[in-house]
């Protein structure tokens, strides 16, 4: 286990985020812990609402205060826990060593601010010691990179399509380098077209600079091409991680199966897709036992009725699950 | 409402309007108002008849007495209890603001409705218009209104509305375009529904909050409002115990009867308190956003 | 963007000689005669008679309507007053310093104050700051602005002496007169800043710059502020409209000799060159403040600027 810790880049530990509503307490993340190597891509896996934007924000820590509260855990990045950091320091990672694409490019782009601009901004912010004039040039490289003309960079969102929006707004997540990239279902909002060619752009970029990289999507298409490693989250918690091979080859966990079972396969000719019964549960009110035992069709009493830990069924491949891997 | 039957029927019906009562008062201050505005509402409707004194009852030997037991608010000029005097005044403002709410609220949905729905030409006319009326202020407007109509009770509630018309017109119409494009009107449309009957019955109902909100939070102005044409000398006259018309009678002795025009000047900045908070509780309450 | 300047200015134009012909029409067919009531009760039929003659009353309609506007736009002239016989124009010119001095402190106090007090409650939502702020400006907002203006007589001028109860004497005579026509404006502008800033504090784009590591003061001033300014400017327009009209009570409480009194003594005697000339000169202002905020919203968002330099024919935004 040391021997694995040294190599860790990026190593998330029980962090817990819950948020305040009036009385209620939405518990967003129980508990999730992933370690990361060095230009290793992982892929957070799971439906709207299942705590994967709350994680990428709680590493950058950018929670919303209030009403979200961070209760407990670690994220050392690099050996240095970014938890401990005061904000004065932590506003020096932010967008230097961590960088964040988000969801809808339609509205992440401050609309009274040329594109130009806003990727100055975070250049200057970030490199104090250079001039104006060297830093605009910079970020006019930053546009060619994702292929928009720098001609362009007195232009305002409003005069970009969404997804040129999007590539802006990758420039200005790799305008500093980025150790660790936070991808937050950076095509969910683009058409599928335009999809392919953003990920590509990122893929491609990524691989160039060694960047890590965090992938949150729904879509296990966009995790198969991508990700190295995957993370399957439901309710706030991992419920089935390991490397791309064994999800994919030996998908174990139900709540997985069911993911896959609800993608269309067009070599089976099937007439209906097989959706997950039911709904994920109330965050302000989580199952006593398993979180997805109501949903689960192979569900028993012992589900209902203990928590399931996260085992190793097998090296490197962990399921959060009582029933499943203890048969095989 | 709220029994096992009709949850069975119709659980939608009962939800719309109690359920934004329950979520209006959800809010502390909300709350404030709304039991202030009650408690208001109830003096003014009861309050007058457990006095021991009537509005018109002179006593010129006590004339200008400082609030005491028997006066709790004190006597005015002429020696008349100004606690009943408020107390029955109330109705007036309370009418007036109510009254001139609904008239300007109703003229402004109608006209913004058929310049938002019906669009082009008809649009183009009326919003000028509506420019036009609006570059003349609101208070202005009024002033020269009441000024022309003369004073009283119902001219002062038309002086009043049309000053607001202009601002319900354009929350109208800017709520109607908005809402214009959606694809149920299209639906609708496209079973050949009568255009009239898609506007009052499908459009209306889906852009009202706003007004409703607007038409709250314009009692309350009313209120301030009418109190000022009144104490101008414009709006309702003394000896009517309107609470401008009293701040008016009062405002001779200030310097050296000050609580004359004190309490009624209190009680408007009471009751337009509590109508603030009601209506501000209101529109969150109805702000769809903000709906979980 | 020129051509839409032009096209606005126009329109100011327009707006102001339909809004001459609206008052016109009011006054024309208020009941009453305002040569009888000029001349007073004891007055004979020929004496009102001639009266009417000499105010040109007697003419149609029509031609006393033209006759108006001829003088009022193109000789900027208008008329005398009927009780005082002295030049509309020129007592609007004597008045004009004191309502703009109230009305133009009452504004910069406005805006500085209400956007200040706006931003310190929502950077402080939800905490105890923020409800304290929002519960005086509410109160504020609520309270008549010319009863406010009595019972500050009674305290600063009769109990404690402070300040001159009435008048223009001393520049300090004005500081009532501006705390009262300003408070209520900077409660609703206070209010109107703290819920379009809460309107954009959760944007993505806050959110995007927040990741960048940008600091929260900077993030507040340079992405939040200028986003939130849309409805905040179009509530300046507003608060400059009702500063305006509600002068003249401010004015009437403090015996302040500017246009609003000028005109409430108008209305009172009859005296309808001066109601016209004042009606004329509020409206004149409300257009043009609503010219600034038009071009403030241009100046301010790119995309209006954009619509408004692409189509020559781009509407007015309704309020």
């Amino acid at each position: 286990m040391s021997e694995k810790q040294n190599e860790a880049f990026l190593s998330v530990k029980d962090i817990e985020v819950i948020y305040t509503s009036g009385k209620k307490i939405v518990h967003a993340v129980n508990g999730v812990s992933f370690d990361m190597k060095r230009g290793e891509t992982l892929g957070l896996v799971g439906e709207t609402g299942a705590g994967k934007t709350t994680i990428a924000r709680a590493i950058l820590r950018i929670l919303p205060d209030p009403p979200a509260i961070f209760k407990g855990g670690r994220i050392e990045l690099d050996g240095v826990n970014l938890i401990d950091l005061t904000e004065e320091e932590m506003l020096k990672i932010r967008g230097d060593k961590i960088a964040m694409i988000f969801q809808d490019p339609m509205t992440a782009l401050n609309p009274l601010m040329t594109v130009g601009d806003q990727i100055l901004e975070v250049l200057q912010l970030h490199n104090k010691s250079e001039s104006k004039e060297e830093l605009i040039k910079r970020a006019g490289d930053m546009l060619e990179l994702v292929n928009i003309p720098r001609e362009r960079y007195g232009e305002y969102p409003h005069q970009f399509s969404g997804g040129m929006k999007q590539r802006v707004v990758i420039a200005m997540a790799l305008a500093c380098d980025p150790q660790l990239l936070l991808a937050d279902e950076p095509t969910t909002a683009l058409d599928v077209t335009i999809q392919a060619q953003v990920l590509d752009l990122i893929r491609e970029l990524r691989e160039k600079y060694q960047t890590s990289m965090i992938l949150i999507t729904h879509d296990l298409g966009v995790v198969a091409e991508t990700c190295d490693k995957v993370a399957v989250i439901y309710a706030g918690e991992i419920v089935e991680y390991g490397d791309k091979r064994s999800i994919y080859k030996h998908t174990t966990h139900p709540y997985t199966i069911g993911l896959f079972d609800s993608l269309p396969d067009i070599s089976v000719q099937a007439n209906r897709l097989k959706p997950i019964s039911g709904m994920p549960p109330d965050p302000t009110d989580l199952p006593e036992g398993c979180a997805f035992s109501p949903r689960c069709p192979y569900a028993t009493e012992e589900c209902r009725a203990a928590h399931p830990q996260l085992r190793e069924i097998a090296p490197g491949h962990f399921v959060r699950c009582c029933l499943r891997g203890k048969e095989e | 409402m709220a029994n096992s039957g009709s949850e069975k029927k119709a659980p939608k019906k009962k939800s719309m309007f109690l359920e934004t009562l329950q979520r209006t008062v959800k809010s502390p201050s909300a709350k404030l108002g709304a039991i202030l505005f009650c408690l208001i509402v109830l003096a003014v409707i009861i309050g007058p008849y457990l006095s021991p004194y009537k509005i018109d009852q002179f006593d010129l030997l006590n004339t200008k007495a400082k609030p005491s037991a028997a006066h709790p608010f004190g006597t005015d000029a002429l020696g008349r209890d100004i606690l009943v005097r408020i107390l029955y005044g109330g109705r007036y403002s309370l009418s007036l603001g109510i009254l001139t709410a609904l008239l300007g609220s109703a003229v402004g949905v109608v006209i913004g409705s058929v310049a938002g729905y019906f669009g082009g030409t008809t649009e183009t006319i009326i919003m000028r218009i509506m420019d036009i009326w609006s570059s003349i202020p609101g208070m202005l407007l009024c002033l020269l209104i009441s000024a022309s109509l003369g004073t009283g009770f119902g001219n002062t509630i038309l002086a009043l509305a049309v000053g607001g018309v202009p601002g319900g017109v354009r929350l109208q119409r800017a709520q109607i375009l908005r809402e214009r494009g959606k694809e149920y009107l299209e639906a609708a449309e496209s079973i050949n529904c009568p255009k009239t009957k898609i506007m009052f019955k499908h459009l209306l109902p889906n852009v009202i909050s706003p007004t409703i909100v607007n038409a709250t939070m314009t009692i309350g102005m009313t209120i301030t409002m009418a109190a000022t044409l009144s104490y101008i000398g414009l709006g309702v006259q003394p000896p009517t115990p309107e609470w401008g018309a009293m701040l008016a009678d009062g405002k001779a002795d200030i310097l050296y009867s000050p609580h004359i025009i004190a309490f009624p000047g209190l009680c408007i900045a009471l009751t337009v308190l509590a109508i603030n908070l009601l209506g501000d509780g209101l529109r969150d309450a109805l702000d769809p956003r903000l709906r979980s | 963007m020129g051509r839409y300047v032009l096209r606005r200015i126009l329109m100011v134009i327009v707006i102001m000689i339909a809004a001459a012909f609206v008052i016109f029409t009011i006054l024309y067919f208020t009941p009453g005669d305002p040569a009888k009531n000029l001349l007073g009760a004891s007055a004979t039929a020929e004496e009102v008679e001639n009266m009417r003659h000499v105010l040109g009353l007697d003419q149609p309609y029509l031609v006393q309507l033209g006759n108006f506007m001829y003088n009022t736009f193109l000789r900027f002239d208008l008329g005398n007053s009927w009780t005082y016989s002295v030049p509309v124009m020129q007592e609007l010119g004597n008045r004009l310093p004191y309502t703009v001095t109230i009305g133009g402190i009452s504004m910069i106090l406005n805006v500085i104050i209400g956007l200040l007090l706006g931003i310190f409650a929502a950077t402080h939502e939800g905490k105890w700051q923020d409800s304290v702020a929002m519960i005086i400006a509410m109160v504020f907002i609520s309270v008549p602005d010319f009863w406010l203006g009595l019972m500050m007589i009674v305290l600063f001028a009769q109990k404690l002496k402070w300040l001159p109860p009435y008048g223009v004497q001393y520049w300090y005579s004005f500081i009532m007169p501006i705390i009262v026509s300003s408070i209520a404006g900077i409660a609703v502008n206070a209010r109107q800043t703290r819920s379009s800033m809460l309107e954009v504090f959760r944007s993505d784009y806050i959110t995007t710059a927040r990741a960048k590591g940008q600091k929260e003061k900077v993030v507040v001033r340079k992405h939040m502020l200028p986003n939130a300014l849309m409805p905040i400017i179009t509530s300046l327009g507003t608060a400059f409209t009702s500063i305006v009209a509600g002068g003249a009570v401010v004015e009437s409480v403090y015996s302040i000799p500017g246009v609003g009194l000028y005109m409430l003594t108008g209305i009172t005697n009859r005296d309808y060159p001066v109601v016209r000339g004042c009606v004329i000169f509020f409206a004149l202002f409300t257009s043009i403040a609503m010219l600034l905020v038009d071009l403030a919203y241009a100046f301010v968002d790119p995309r209006i600027k954009a619509q408004y330099s692409a189509s020559a024919a781009g509407k007015r935004k309704g309020a």
